[in-house]
């Protein structure tokens, strides 16, 4: 049996993405956290570092749960839900 | 003021629908606001519901709801490293009707059913983006523009209240007390399942799974299953964000232990789903969920708990609907819409399943975030089994093995003391 990647994950999802990010992050202080909890509490793994050790985010493929809200320990995410009828669309929640 | 509905209703999901049932059937004109597509689009949970609610408010459901399965087997299912081992409640068959499994989104589709034909509004793929007030009085909402006035708007968000936070109408949550649900649902051939489990067409399985891959991470993990599909999910808390915990892995960890493979092999992953998931219990639902013109229902005044063996959430979403709608009749049979008459709502939820369970299991989110019962208590189970069912030349003495099986984990002292304060609080 294979393992299936996160992009494998959410391929089977269905999205209707929105043209501007629903959730903002101010990654200016991301370098003070040592911790950065939101890369791996993330179940659609959207942050992650890049080559200089910058966070970066992508905001296609959230699934809307509301745990980098939470766990960030700067309060540095600006989270919201996408406009009416976009961003997630589950049929099997 | 010009109103456009007695009531609007923020969230069409199983609190808000059940709210806009009440209302509508009360004669209250009600319109709910879905920002979903369709209804069920952002709902997710894990796959079991209550019958009970639905027994005593929605007469002559049992005929309408096509549920997936009667939950008649719940299972405890201990993974090991390569071993499992399982115990079985197999339900006679007068019991087995007291819960089921279900996809949020036929669940909610009959919902709105009901909703509509007592000739409640639902507006989906409209998210309300401000909350109207006079006079300090909540008296409608802004949607995609449009100002739509009511005389009271119920907030029914779910666990991620934006709007109601925004209004500092709740507090954000801490994240101590929350939980990431991560959901993967497989198309497995309806026959596969029923040999799998010993099942006939109707009937289902409710699995609660811990060790093995989860061995020492606050959580859990659970499986239900569906006519044609089967549902597996770990829910891990937020915390463990801090150590090197993957809840995205973790629940592929899962699927890939030797015990689930016999049943994920050949199966086809249609969906992945995730939630946040209140551990909270008592402690985390609203002092005043109530206030001038407005009430706040479900997941969004914190009525969810988690046993530590189950989860109670849609049973007490509709619940508190259904009190927010007589509490709403009760106010405006007054012509009120001051939180001096809607604090009633407050007053039915502490006389009723809702608060009575929370309050019962008021210690239960000091054992949930309990590392120690998550790390020795499968190690302990596994090497007892093993132990008690060697295959050597020499069986061992039940006493021996147990004895053994928690040195091999735990001091015998701390065990019997983590067993009692665990047993007082689940």
């Amino acid at each position: 049996m294979k393992r299936y990647s996160v992009e494998d994950r959410l391929l089977k999802t269905r999205f209707e993405i929105y043209k501007e990010p629903h959730i903002i992050v101010d990654t200016s202080k991301c370098r003070e956290c040592l911790n950065k909890p939101c890369i791996k509490i993330c179940p659609a793994g959207l942050y992650s570092l890049d080559e200089d050790g910058n966070l970066i985010f992508n905001y296609e493929g959230c699934l809307e749960c509301g745990s980098c809200r939470l766990i960030c320990p700067y309060n540095n995410i600006r989270w919201n839900t996408p406009p009416g009828g976009y961003g997630v669309d589950y049929s099997f929640g | 003021m010009s109103i456009d509905f007695d009531v609007v209703v923020i969230g069409g999901g199983p609190s808000g629908l059940s709210t806009a049932y009440f209302l509508s059937k009360y004669g209250f004109n009600v319109l709910v606001l879905e920002r979903g597509s369709k209804l069920g689009s952002k709902n997710v949970f894990g796959g079991r519901v209550y019958s009970y609610p639905f027994d005593k408010y929605f007469p002559g459901w049992r005929d309408e709801l096509n549920v997936e399965r009667w939950v008649s087997h719940e299972k405890l299912i201990t993974l090991c490293k390569e071993d499992s081992i399982e115990l079985t409640l197999a339900r006679g068959s007068s019991d087995k009707y007291k819960s089921f499994t279900i996809f949020l989104s036929k669940l909610l589709e009959w919902m709105g059913e009901r909703v509509e034909s007592e000739g409640g509004v639902i507006a989906t793929g409209v998210k309300a983006d401000k909350i109207i007030f006079e006079d300090n009085v909540v008296s409608g909402v802004e949607a995609g523009g449009d100002v739509i006035k009511s005389l009271y708007v119920v907030f029914a968000e779910g666990v991620n209240s934006v709007l109601a936070e925004e209004y500092k109408l709740k507090s954000k949550p801490s994240p101590d007390k929350y939980a990431v649900g991560v959901k993967e649902v497989f198309k497995v051939d309806r026959s596969k399942i029923n040999n799998l489990f010993g099942l006939d067409n109707d009937s289902g399985v409710a699995a609660y799974i811990l060790g093995g891959p989860l061995k020492g991470v606050r959580g859990g993990g659970f499986l239900y299953t569906m006519r044609d599909y089967i549902s597996l999910g770990v829910v891990v808390h937020l915390n463990e964000a801090f150590e090197e915990v993957y809840p995205r892995e973790l629940i592929e960890d899962l699927r890939l232990h030797p015990y689930m493979q016999k049943i994920f092999k050949d199966a086809t992953l249609i969906e992945y789903s995730a939630r946040l998931v209140s551990e909270a219990g008592l402690h985390g639902i609203l002092e005043k969920p109530y206030g001038d013109g407005y009430l706040i229902v479900g997941d969004s005044a914190g009525y969810v708990l988690n046993t530590g063996f189950t989860v109670r959430g849609v049973d007490y979403a509709v619940l508190s609907g259904k009190y927010a709608a007589d509490t709403i009749k009760y106010s405006h049979e007054n012509g009120s819409r001051d939180s001096k008459f809607l604090a009633k709502y407050m007053e039915l939820v502490k006389s009723s399943p809702i608060y009575h369970g929370l309050k019962k299991f008021k210690d239960v989110d000091k054992a949930l975030s309990d590392r120690y019962v998550y790390s020795i208590l499968p190690g302990i189970l596994c090497r007892l089994f093993n132990k008690v069912y060697s295959t050597g030349e020499e069986p061992y003495k039940l006493y021996d093995s147990l004895i053994d099986s928690i040195k091999s984990e735990s001091g015998i002292i701390n065990l019997i003391y983590k067993l009692i304060t665990l047993g007082r609080s689940i």
